[in-house]
């Protein structure tokens, strides 16, 4: 969990670079692309961002000694799940929608953390159970899924036509994304998965962090 | 990846007068640019005059024969263009 927290604050922040560079390139250029871009990173940067960070504090709390606070650590934490998603489905939806657009010219279960709470001390809670404090839902996950797959196709695609370099990170950024949130799907069913999960999301941001550097240097 | 798209913007028509230019050793004549930048004369004439307002290049005459000069801030531009270029082709996407 902690290492999860110290890899969304990562990929959080080569998110929030990749704004930066994008708005950038926009107020030089007028290029409505880049604001398209910008404005999905913003939103990603920002979800994982403050996700990591709370999943962070809510862990300093977790492992404190009061008691008192962990019924509000995990309320936020569930919330923070939701603004996660929301920020990731922003991202992705309006990055999938703008890709198709010129070729075309939640439910919640509010029970889980009481769930979790009514475990005995003598019977810790399953990780997998506490995976719903930090991903939300499954069905959620589906969402995010369809639009990262139909992203990887775009770009994959794009390297192919290309055969560049930086083509060639971005697609694989996206493929490793997709990856990674198919692990985070199954993590709800098993837990090991939501560590390979991060592993491949923290790839995919080194991919697009090596195209900024490349970019930029040049 | 995304269509090419039918017209090109005014930042891709700028960088493409810039790109003539650079091809060139930096300076060129109004004709090896019309036909590098693959533009009618009239819609040369007004890119030029607008580049040359804003400090992108110098009008230069010779014994009688105009060229252009592309400047400190057009090379400058030029550099950034390309790097937003290649920014946007990692993604699959177009000025």
């Amino acid at each position: 969990m902690s290492f999860s927290s110290v890899a969304e604050v990562l990929e959080g922040l080569v998110a929030l670079a990749v704004y930066y560079q994008a708005f950038k390139f926009y107020r030089l250029s007028g290029e409505k692309a880049l604001l398209h871009v910008s404005a999905s990173f913003l939103a990603l940067g920002v979800g994982l961002l403050a996700h990591g960070l709370s999943l962070g504090a809510v862990l300093l709390v977790l492992a404190g000694p009061v008691r008192a606070l962990i019924k509000l650590a995990l309320l936020i934490s569930e919330v923070m799940a939701l603004a996660l998603f929301g920020c990731e489905a922003f991202a992705y939806g309006y990055l999938a929608y703008f890709y198709a657009k010129p070729s075309q010219e939640e439910a919640a279960e509010g029970l889980l953390f009481p769930l979790v709470l009514r475990e005995t001390p003598e019977k810790p809670p399953r990780p997998e159970a506490l995976i719903r404090f930090i991903r939300y839902h499954p069905l959620l996950e589906c969402v995010v899924l369809a639009l990262l797959v139909y992203l990887t196709y775009k770009t994959i695609s794009n390297f192919l036509s290309s055969r560049d370099a930086n083509p060639f990170l971005i697609g694989f950024a996206f493929l490793f994304l997709t990856a990674a949130h198919a692990c985070f799907m199954l993590s709800y069913f098993l837990a090991t998965f939501y560590f390979t999960a991060h592993v491949l999301q923290l790839l995919a941001f080194v991919c697009v962090f090596i195209v900024l550097l490349r970019v930029v240097s040049a | 990846m995304r269509p090419t798209k039918k017209y090109r913007s005014r930042l891709r028509i700028i960088s493409d007068i810039l790109s003539v230019l650079a091809e060139e050793g930096g300076s060129a004549g109004p004709t090896r640019i019309l036909y590098g930048a693959n533009l009618s004369h009239d819609r040369l004439v007004r890119y030029l005059a607008e580049m040359e307002q804003k400090g992108l290049v110098r009008r230069v005459v010779d014994d009688g024969k105009t060229r252009y000069e592309m400047t400190e801030k057009g090379w400058r531009l030029l550099r950034e263009v390309r790097k937003i270029e290649e920014f946007l082709r990692a993604f699959g996407l177009e000025i």
